[in-house]
C-alpha cells in the first residue's frame, strides 16, 4: 500500500454508497458478481436460474427479441448485498456502449429526496423542451425555506387531518376518535417527534439526503415506534380519557396484532402526506413522467431507467412503481409514451410489501444474497485486494485506465516493494496485488468473525476502512478494529500468549493492550498457530511482518523459545478466475495442534462454551462478569482445601470459622454483576484472571470437578502457579494477625481467660507479666461458690463475675483460645487429640503479657468483624473490660475503709504504716487476756474461747498480708493488678478479725460499765468509803479471824 | 517416619512444635515434655501423640537424651527458627536414603505427572493404590492405611505439590522445594547453567524428584512447573541454545513460553 496516496483516496474509494464513488475506482474495485439468482417471467410462471452478471446484462440489454419490449425488473437483497454496486456496474456498462437510441438514467440514491428525484428527470437533456417543465420546476423549488421543526410539525398534522378525513372505515368511528385524542396528546407527539422516531424519518425522505449509514431504511411507522411501556402511559395520567384510553391498548405484552393493524393504518396515509407535505399534489408526478416519455418518443428514444433503490423514494413510491409499470403498447399506444426499461433496486424487506401488487408487471426478479461475495474465498480476497489496489493509486491514473477502456488485463497495479514480504493476490493479468494490511487468513477469518451483514458495504466499513486508517495514522495500534471479535483461536495459543506477554521486559501497564493485539493478530491474521517455521514464519506470517506491527519483544521471546518446525508450501496460489473456487470460509484453517485425550460429551462442552462465552463478554469487551457465583464457590473452595494452612501459621479453627461465615465469598471478581463489596479478596479483570476463570470452568463442566480433561496439566500448572503468587494474600485474611502473632478475637479470647480466673478468685497472685503459661489452657469451668470467696468482695465484683459466667460466649471464648493452639492433622478440626502448637503458643503469651490485657475498639477489623462468632468473642471481652474499672474503684475503696476500721484498732498504727503479724497477735494476746480476766471475775459477757483467738493468731501473717494489700495504694496501679491482688479476696481474709476486734471492744467497754454499776450500788449501800471496796476489810478480817484460830491450834 | 514406617501422626507442624519445646526447656525430663506438648487436661483421646511424634524429631537429629536421660536439643538453633527453616533443613535430610519408604513414595507421586488424575483421590483409588504399591513394594494395606495419609502432609510441606485435602488430589508443582534444593546447592547469581550442571549443583536430596531423568532428558510435572513459574516469576530464565549439545525436556505445556524443550538455566535471583 501507498501509505501517503491512501491518505488521499481512502475517502474516495470506500465511500460506502457505491453511487457516489467515481467511475474509475467503481470499476477498478468491481468483482463480478457470479451467482446471481434470476427469476424470470415465462407465461404466468417465473423461471428460476442462476447467472452471472454478464449473462443478465445481456439477457436485458443485449437480446433482439427483448429490446423494444416494456420490462420492468426488480433487484432485490438485503441491505448492502451489492444491488447497488450491481445496477451502477450495469449503468458503466450502458453507458460506455455504442449505442445512443435510449436515453440511460440512472436515479441516484444520493439525491433521494422526492424533489431531488424529480429534479433529475428534469435534468435530462432531451427533456428540456417538455410543456410546463418551468412550472415543474417551480414545484421543485417550493418550501425550501420552511424550518425544520416548522415543516415536521406539519408532517405530523397532516397524518391527523388524514385520520379525521378517513372514510374507509379500516378502524371503527371510535377507534379512530381515540387515536385521534392519541396523536393531539402533547406527550405523545413529542415522542413521535424525537429524534430517529418515525416523522424524524419521514421528514428526511422529503428533505435531504440522508447521511445515516443504513440508506435502506424505510420511512415509515414501526410497531416498536407505536408500542408504550407503562412508564410512558403513566405520564399520560392528565390526558384526555378516550387518548388514555388508546394508549391502554398500545400497552407492551398486551395484543400485538392490534399494534400492527395501527401501525399499518397510519402508514397507508405515508405517501399522501408526504406528498401533501412537499407541496405536490396526487398525479403530479405520474404527470411529469408521461410527459418526459411523451417527449423521448417525440425524439426516436427509448429510456433505460436504473433506480439504485426505490425503497428511498418515500412519498411517490406508489406513483414511480405505477408510472414504472406502464407500457408503451396495448391500451397505453395512445399516450405515446417511449420504451421503457427500467431496472429497480428494492431492499427483500420493501419488496415484499408491493410485490404482490405488482407480480403480474414485473419482468424479472433478480435476487442478490447475502455473503453472496464472500461465498467463494478467492472472490472475497480479490474484493479486499482492488479495494487496496485502488486506494494505493492516484485517481488520475485509474481514470486513464477507465478512459482507455478500463480493460481489466490493464488494470493498473500498485507495486508494493516495501510490503512484498506480505499475502499478495495474483490476477489474471499476474500482477500481484498487497495484500497488506492484511493476509489471506486476516480477510476470510475477518469476515467469517462479522456479526454485521457481511455485505460488500460492511466488509468495506467494517474491516477494510479501519484497517487501513489504523495502518495509515497509528500502525503500532494495529490491529485495533478487532480486538473486540471472536475468534476460534484455542484458548491453549491464547493462554501462551499471555503467558509470553506478561514475561516480556515491556510496562506492565502496556501488558494488557499488547496482548491484545496480539491475540487478535494471531486470530485473524496467522493459521492459529504459535509454530515458527524454517521459513521465517511465525502462524505461517513472516516475522517481519510482526516486526512491522511492533510485535518485535514477542518474536525475540518466541523464537527464543520454540522448536523450529518446517515449513508446509501452500498448495496453490489464489488467481483471479472466471469460475468459482470452492469456498473455504468458516471451515477452520488448521486443526488443533493439541491431541485432546480424554473425550468430552457435547453437553458438557456447550456448557463450557457457554460459561467461556461470559467471560469473554467479560474481559474483552468489559461486560459484567454474570453466572459467576459457582465458579467463584469453586475457586474459593480450592484455595481453602489445597493451602496446608497450619503450615503456613493459620490455625485450622480460625480458618474454619472464617469458612463458615464467608463461604465462597473469599474471592470476587471486578465488575460481577452482583455483591462485590461481600467478597473478601476482589481479582481484578486481567489476563491472569481471565484465565484463572477458564481454567475452573474447565475444572467444572469439562472435568465435572475434577482435573479429569483435555490438557489438564497445562491447566494445573497454572492453578498452581496462581495460588502460589496468591498464598500470601489468602493467609494473611486468613490469619488476619497483621504485625501481631494473634488474630485480635484470639487475643481477647485469652485476656477474657485472665479476668475470668481472677474474678473468680483463682487466679495466682503474681504481676500481671508474670501470669503462667497454663493460665490460659485450664478452662474455669464453674463459678466461685466457696464461702470464702462468696464475702468480702464489693457488689460490683459479685455483678461483673457473674456477668462472665452467665454470658453465652463465655465458653466459646476459651474453646476457641483453646482450638487455636492445636496442631490437628488433616481436616479434622473437632479432633479430641491435642497437641499444642508451642511455638505460637509462646508468642501468643508475650503479645498478651504485652497488651496489659487490654482491648481497643478498632483491633478487630473488618474481616473478623464480618465473622459473628469472632465478633462475639471479642465484644465479651470488650464489655468485660469496660466494666472493670467501676469494680476496681469500688474494691479499693471498700479495702480502704476496712483497713482503717481495723487499724483503729491499733494505736500508733496509720494507714501508711505496716501492720505486722506480730501486733496482731499482741493485739489478740490482749483480747485473750481480758476473756480469762472476764471468765476469772465472772463477768457475765459472751466470752471468745481461747482455741479461737489462737486460730487468728496462727493466721496473723495472711492477715498481716491481706492487711497490707487493703492498705496498698492502688492510685498507679493499672486495673488488671489490682483485680489480681484483690482476686485472693483481702477483705474477706480480715473482714471475720474485724468482727473480733470489734466484739472485744465492746466487751470492755461492756465488763467496765458492769464494774462501774456495781460500785454505784454499794456506795448506795454505804458500804463504798474512802475510794475502797468495803467487802475488801470484810475479807481481810475473815481471814484474819482464820487465820488467829489455826496458830492457837 | 522418613527412615521408619510411615505413620500419619508426625505432622511437620508437630514435630517443629517439640523441637522448639525443647530447645526452650532442656534438659526437661520426657514426662514433663510430654505434658507441655500434650496438655493432659486438653487431650481427650484415649491415645497420645507423643510418641511417634517424638520419634520423628529423633531421626531427624532434632532432640535426644542426655546423660541422666533427660530430654536435651541435639541439633541447630537455626534450622527451627520458622516453618521455612525447617522446611528446608527436612529437604536436605530426608531423601539421602533412596531405600526408604518416604523416599520411595515420594519418588512415585513425582514421576507419575499427570497420570493420576483421571482416578481422583489418590487415598482409595484401586488403581493408584496399585501402582505405588507395583512402584515401591510397601503393602497396599500399609499404603491405605497409613502411608498415603502421612506422606501428603509432607509432601505437601516439603514443597512438591498442593494436596486437596477433601477430594484428596495430588497437584504437582514442587516450586518451594525447588527452591530449597537451589539454596543448598551451589549456585551463583547471574551465572547461565546448562540443565545438566543445573540438576548437578541442586541439593543432594533432589534427586528424588530426577528419576529417569537424566536417561530420557525429560523432566517430570511437578520440576517442570517448578521451573516454569522460577522462570514467569523471573526468579530464573529458561532458555534455548540452538547450538546446546544437550536439549531436555519439560512436560509439555502447549500453553507456557516454554512448551517443551529448554537447554539452559540462568539464576536471575539469588535463592534465599
Amino acid at each position: 500500500m501507498n501509505i501517503a496516496t491512501a491518505r488521499k483516496r481512502i475517502g474516495q474509494v470506500l465511500r460506502i454508497d457505491s453511487i457516489d464513488s467515481t467511475d474509475s475506482d467503481f470499476l477498478a474495485t468491481h468483482v463480478p458478481f457470479r451467482k446471481i439468482v434470476v427469476n424470470t417471467r415465462s407465461g404466468n410462471q417465473f423461471e428460476e436460474a442462476n447467472r452471472s452478471e454478464e449473462d443478465i446484462y445481456k439477457e436485458i440489454f443485449d437480446n433482439a427479441a427483448n429490446r423494444e419490449q416494456h420490462q420492468f425488473v426488480i433487484v432485490e437483497g438485503s441491505s448492502g448485498a451489492g444491488k447497488s454496486h450491481f445496477i451502477r456496474w450495469l449503468y458503466a456498462n450502458l453507458i460506455n456502449r455504442e449505442d445512443d437510441s435510449d436515453v440511460v438514467l440512472l436515479i441516484r440514491r444520493s439525491d433521494n429526496t422526492l424533489k431531488g428525484t424529480i429534479r433529475q428527470l428534469l435534468d435530462i437533456k432531451e427533456v428540456k423542451e417538455i410543456a410546463n417543465i418551468e412550472a415543474y420546476e417551480r414545484l421543485v423549488k417550493a418550501n425550501q425555506a420552511i424550518t425544520e421543526a416548522k415543516f415536521k410539525s406539519t408532517i405530523y398534522h397532516r397524518f391527523i387531518v388524514e385520520i379525521e378525513n378517513d372514510s374507509s372505515e379500516t378502524l371503527s368511528s371510535i377507534k379512530r376518535k381515540k387515536l385521534i385524542a392519541l396523536l393531539n396528546n402533547s406527550i405523545f407527539q413529542d415522542r413521535l417527534m424525537s429524534a430517529g422516531g418515525p416523522i424524524e424519518r419521514i421528514y428526511s425522505k422529503i428533505t435531504s439526503s440522508s447521511t445515516n449509514v443504513d440508506l435502506d431504511s424505510i420511512a415509515q411507522f414501526t410497531p416498536e415506534d407505536l408500542t408504550l411501556d407503562v412508564d410512558f402511559v403513566n405520564q399520560l395520567e392528565d390526558a384526555d380519557k378516550k387518548a388514555r384510553d388508546f394508549a391502554n391498548s398500545l400497552m407492551e405484552d398486551n395484543d400485538n396484532e392490534f399494534i400492527q393493524k395501527i401501525t399499518d393504518y397510519i402508514n397507508s396515509f405515508v405517501e399522501t402526506v408526504i406528498q401533501s407535505s412537499a407541496g405536490i399534489e396526487p398525479g403530479d408526478f405520474e404527470q411529469i413522467f408521461k410527459e418526459i416519455r411523451r417527449e423521448l418518443k417525440r425524439k426516436g428514444k427509448g429510456l433505460i431507467l436504473l433506480v439504485e433503490d426505490i425503497t428511498s423514494f418515500t412519498g411517490i413510491n406508489q406513483a414511480l412503481l405505477n408510472a414504472l409499470v406502464t407500457g408503451h403498447t396495448g391500451s397505453n399506444a395512445a399516450d405515446n409514451l417511449c420504451r421503457l426499461i427500467s431496472v429497480v433496486g428494492t431492499t427483500s424487506e420493501y419488496y415484499r410489501q408491493f410485490r404482490d401488487n405488482y407480480k403480474d408487471r414485473i419482468t424479472k426478479q433478480i435476487t442478490i444474497h447475502d455473503g453472496a461475495i464472500g461465498e467463494n474465498s478467492n472472490d472475497l480476497i480479490q474484493f479486499v485486494a482492488k479495494y487496496l489496489n485502488a486506494v494505493s493509486l492516484e485517481s488520475e491514473v485509474l481514470d486513464e485506465w477507465a478512459k482507455n477502456g478500463a480493460y481489466s488485463e490493464e488494470m493498473p497495479v500498485h507495486e508494493d516493494k516495501t510490503h512484498d514480504y506480505w499475502d499478495s493476490f495474483t490476477l489474471v493479468s499476474k500482477k500481484k496485488i498487497s495484500l497488506f494490511p492484511f493476509t489471506k487468513n486476516a480477510i476470510i477469518n475477518l469476515y467469517s468473525a462479522m456479526t454485521s451483514q457481511k455485505t460488500p458495504r460492511y466488509i468495506l466499513r467494517d474491516i477494510v476502512e479501519p484497517a487501513i486508517n489504523e495502518v495509515i495514522y497509528d500502525i503500532s495500534a494495529f490491529p485495533r478494529f478487532c480486538i473486540g471479535w471472536r475468534s476460534s483461536i484455542s484458548e491453549t495459543v491464547e493462554n501462551r500468549i499471555g503467558n509470553i506477554v506478561s514475561s516480556l521486559k515491556i510496562p506492565d501497564e502496556a501488558k494488557a493492550d499488547y496482548r491484545k493485539r496480539l491475540v487478535a493478530f494471531m486470530s485473524f491474521w496467522t493459521n492459529k498457530t504459535l509454530d515458527v517455521t524454517d521459513d521465517g514464519c511465525i502462524g505461517g506470517v513472516k516475522t517481519i511482518a510482526f516486526m512491522e506491527l511492533a510485535f518485535g519483544d514477542f518474536v525475540a521471546k518466541l523464537t527464543s523459545t520454540a522448536t523450529i518446525k518446517s515449513s508446509i508450501k501452500p498448495q496453490k496460489e489464489d488467481i483471479a478466475t472466471e469460475e468459482p473456487i470452492p469456498s473455504v470460509i468458516n471451515k477452520p484453517p488448521i486443526k488443533p495442534t493439541i491431541v485432546e485425550k480424554p473425550l468430552i460429551d457435547d453437553k458438557s462442552q456447550k456448557e463450557y462454551d457457554s460459561f467461556k462465552e461470559n467471560v469473554i463478554a467479560w474481559h474483552r469487551d468489559g461486560g459484567k462478569l454474570i453466572r459467576f457465583v459457582q465458579i467463584r464457590n469453586e475457586i474459593s473452595s480450592f484455595v481453602y482445601d489445597s493451602i496446608n494452612w497450619q503450615q503456613e501459621g493459620v490455625p485450622l479453627d480460625s480458618k474454619k470459622l472464617f469458612m463458615d461465615s464467608i463461604g465462597g465469598r473469599l474471592v470476587g471478581f471486578e465488575r460481577q454483576d452482583q455483591a462485590i463489596e461481600k467478597c473478601i479478596i476482589i481479582f481484578p479483570d486481567t489476563d491472569e484472571t481471565y484465565q484463572l476463570l477458564l481454567c475452573f470452568g474447565k475444572w467444572i463442566y469439562l472435568g465435572k470437578k475434577s482435573w479429569n480433561f483435555p490438557d489438564a496439566a497445562s491447566a494445573i500448572y497454572f492453578a498452581t502457579s496462581w495460588l502460589e503468587r496468591n498464598k500470601e494474600k489468602f493467609v494473611n485474611v486468613i490469619k488476619n494477625t497483621a504485625n501481631s502473632a494473634i488474630p485480635a478475637y484470639i487475643k481477647a479470647a485469652m485476656i477474657e481467660q485472665v479476668y475470668k480466673k481472677a474474678m473468680n478468685g483463682t487466679i495466682e497472685d503474681v504481676k500481671p507479666n508474670r501470669i503462667s503459661d497454663e493460665t490460659f489452657l485450664s478452662k474455669e469451668t464453674t463459678k466461685n461458690t466457696l464461702p470464702s470467696f462468696s464475702k468480702g468482695h464489693s457488689g460490683s465484683w459479685y455483678e461483673l463475675n457473674n456477668f462472665i459466667f452467665n454470658d453465652s460466649k463465655n465458653d466459646e471464648s476459651y474453646l476457641s483460645s483453646i482450638r487455636y493452639f492445636n496442631l490437628i492433622q488433616g481436616n479434622q478440626a473437632n479432633s479430641s487429640n491435642y497437641v499444642l502448637n508451642y511455638p505460637l503458643y509462646i508468642d501468643a503469651i508475650k503479645e498478651i503479657r504485652k497488651s496489659d490485657y487490654i482491648l481497643e475498639d478498632n483491633e478487630l477489623n473488618e474481616t473478623e468483624d464480618a465473622v459473628k462468632d469472632k465478633r462475639e468473642i471479642f465484644e465479651l471481652t470488650l464489655k468485660t473490660i469496660s466494666k472493670v474499672h467501676k469494680v476496681v474503684e469500688e474494691e479499693t475503696a471498700l479495702a480502704r475503709n476496712t483497713a482503717i476500721e481495723v487499724l483503729d484498732f491499733f494505736d500508733n498504727i496509720d494507714i501508711e504504716d505496716e501492720l505486722e503479724a506480730s501486733d496482731i497477735r499482741s493485739m489478740l494476746n490482749d483480747i485473750s487476756g481480758f476473756y480469762q480476766k472476764a471468765y476469772e471475775a465472772g463477768i457475765n459477757i459472751g466470752i471468745v474461747p481461747k482455741e479461737q483467738i489462737d486460730k487468728y493468731k496462727s493466721e496473723a501473717q495472711l492477715l498481716a498480708e491481706a492487711m497490707e494489700k487493703l492498705q496498698r495504694d492502688y492510685s498507679c496501679e493499672k486495673d488488671i493488678a489490682v483485680l489480681i491482688a484483690f482476686s485472693s479476696n483481702p477483705v474477706g481474709c480480715v473482714l471475720p478479725f474485724l468482727e473480733l476486734l470489734k466484739k472485744a471492744l465492746s466487751d470492755v467497754n461492756k465488763a467496765n460499765e458492769m464494774m462501774l454499776n456495781e460500785k454505784e450500788t454499794l456506795t448506795r449501800k454505804g458500804s463504798w468509803n474512802d475510794s475502797v471496796d468495803p467487802r475488801f476489810a470484810e475479807r481481810r478480817d475473815g481471814f484474819e479471824n482464820l487465820f488467829s484460830a489455826f496458830e492457837e491450834v | 517416619m522418613f527412615f521408619s514406617p510411615i505413620k500419619t501422626e508426625p505432622i511437620p507442624e508437630r514435630v517443629f512444635s517439640i523441637s522448639k519445646i525443647v530447645l526452650d526447656k532442656a534438659p526437661i525430663d520426657e514426662k514433663e515434655l510430654e505434658h507441655i506438648l500434650i496438655p493432659s487436661e486438653l487431650n481427650t483421646a484415649k491415645t497420645s501423640y507423643f510418641r511417634p511424634v517424638f520419634d520423628t524429631a529423633v531421626e531427624l537429629g532434632l532432640i535426644g537424651y542426655d546423660d541422666d536421660h533427660k530430654v536435651v536439643f541435639t541439633g541447630d538453633k537455626n534450622d527451627i527458627k520458622s516453618l521455612k527453616e525447617f522446611r528446608r533443613f527436612c529437604n536436605s535430610k530426608v531423601f539421602y536414603d533412596s531405600t526408604t519408604d518416604f523416599y520411595k513414595m515420594i519418588s512415585c507421586f513425582l514421576s507419575v505427572n499427570d497420570e493420576w488424575l483421571q482416578y481422583g483421590s489418590v487415598t482409595t483409588s484401586n488403581e493408584i493404590i496399585r501402582m505405588i504399591n507395583k512402584e515401591t513394594d510397601i503393602s497396599s494395606l500399609k499404603l491405605e492405611k497409613d502411608v498415603i495419609l502421612g506422606v501428603r502432609f509432607w509432601i505437601n510441606y516439603l514443597g512438591f505439590g498442593y494436596f486437596q485435602e477433601t477430594d484428596k488430589i495430588f497437584l504437582p508443582n514442587m516450586y518451594t522445594a525447588l527452591k530449597d534444593f537451589m539454596a543448598l546447592g551451589d549456585f551463583e547469581k547471574g551465572q547461565e547453567y546448562s540443565i545438566e550442571d543445573f540438576l548437578n549443583n541442586l541439593h543432594s536430596g533432589s534427586a528424588v524428584a530426577l528419576k529417569n531423568a537424566r536417561v530420557s532428558q525429560t523432566l517430570n510435572l511437578a520440576m517442570s512447573n517448578a521451573l516454569r513459574l522460577m522462570h514467569d516469576n523471573k526468579e530464573i530464565e529458561l532458555k534455548i541454545h540452538l547450538d546446546s549439545e544437550k536439549t531436555w525436556h519439560l512436560f509439555p505445556n502447549e500453553e507456557h513460553e516454554f512448551t517443551s524443550d529448554v537447554t539452559h538455566v540462568v539464576i536471575k535471583k539469588a535463592v534465599k
